[in-house]
């Protein structure tokens, strides 16, 4: 009974963490603290779009990944909304962070919704981010969101729109666009 | 075995902890969105300061507290303020620290004002229950959501009640030393 208890308190403090984890990592990215970010990942950590491939790996291509994403930006506004986690082993989690971001860059607002997918491991003795992928909903020039919304191809910025992640790619909502036309 | 239980007992504490300060987080919005000016009386302790992001304060006190409130609201209509994150750091049992990343809607003089914000807090907690002893707000902007598009890469992302900078991000030392180096 006692271990089991102890287990449940760690299991707690392990979500506050985690939840620690997300709010940190939005916070360092819009002050543009890059040893805080470093300090979100893993020693193995890789991050990126999820259209792209992978950029290396560990805390050196985070730091580039994140000085080369904020070089064109001025502010930026990251707010994490929900984070829901699976357990795998006392050390090992799964996580899917749904947030939003609000970008000063080209002299205008970006705003997205995004769905980070992450694993995390705890490394002596502190969750980290061990894998983050940024599926999105939509990230594109404010001004078009009234008319570019009701478009597939939400991924217009930076470049030439290209088709979003979400929810297209999800197995549920394809099944029921397909059931209902 | 004393020993674990007495560990466990104060880890258990300091989850609870984390809980009640992100429900006073909550309520100071809540409060402050009903216009329950004694609800945001109480969310603050028996000595507390408002400051504004430059250091002067705003109001001191739990009357100085409720006419800063009063004052800053009477303009406003509805409004809807909105917290996302609480980084916490505790000082001791009974005394922490937060950053606190927020959003802001206000209907105000025939517009609606949006703002995003950082409250830079400090609780403590009075007889057992913690209370906000100080809180200092800096924007990263404030203006009418018509604006946000044309203005929000612009320096001056306080538009209302006037034109002027913010505070975030330009003030903090690491944004400053990135946005050097890259140009």
């Amino acid at each position: 009974m006692a271990a089991d208890f102890a287990a449940r308190v760690q299991r707690l403090e392990d979500r506050t963490e985690l939840r620690d984890l997300a709010a940190r990592y939005s916070q360092a990215i819009d002050d543009r603290d890059f040893d805080a970010v470093v300090d979100c990942f893993s020693r193995e950590a890789t991050v990126g779009r999820a259209e792209s491939g992978q950029d290396g790996s560990g805390p050196e291509a985070v730091r580039a990944f994140y000085a080369r994403q904020m070089r064109d930006m001025h502010m930026t506004f990251h707010y994490p909304h929900t984070q829901q986690v699976s357990f795998d082993g006392p050390d090992r989690a799964n996580g899917v962070v749904n947030a939003q971001a609000e970008m000063a860059v080209a002299g205008t607002l970006v705003i997205s919704s995004l769905r980070y997918l992450d694993r995390y491991v705890r490394e002596e003795g502190r969750w980290k981010i061990d894998e983050r992928r940024m599926h999105f909903f939509w990230i594109m020039d404010a001004r078009e969101l009234t008319t570019r919304a009701l478009s597939a191809e939400r991924i217009a910025w930076p470049g030439e729109p290209r088709p979003a992640e979400l929810p297209e790619t999800l197995a549920t909502y394809r099944a029921f666009r397909a059931r209902v036309g | 075995m004393t020993g674990d239980k007495g560990e466990l007992e104060s880890r258990i504490r300091r989850l609870e902890d984390r809980q009640e300060l992100w429900d006073l987080a909550a309520r100071y919005c809540q409060v402050v969105d009903d216009r329950d000016i004694d609800g945001i009386v109480s969310v603050f302790s028996r000595d507390p300061t408002v400051k504004h992001a430059d250091g002067s304060v705003g109001g001191r006190g739990p009357d100085g507290v409720r006419a800063y409130y009063e004052g800053r609201l009477k303009g406003v209509g509805v409004c809807f303020h909105y917290p996302h994150t609480q980084l916490v750091e505790f000082d001791g049992d009974d005394r922490a620290s937060a950053d606190v990343n927020s959003h802001a809607e206000m209907a105000v003089d025939g517009q609606m004002i949006v703002g995003a914000l950082r409250y830079r807090d400090e609780y403590v907690r009075e007889l057992g229950v913690w209370k906000i002893e100080q809180r200092t707000m800096r924007f990263f902007y404030l203006m009418p959501v018509t604006d946000l598009p044309e203005k929000l890469a612009s320096p001056n992302r306080k538009r209302w009640p006037e034109v002027g900078p913010v505070e975030l991000p330009e003030s903090i030392p690491t944004y400053k030393a990135f946005r050097a180096r890259v140009g």
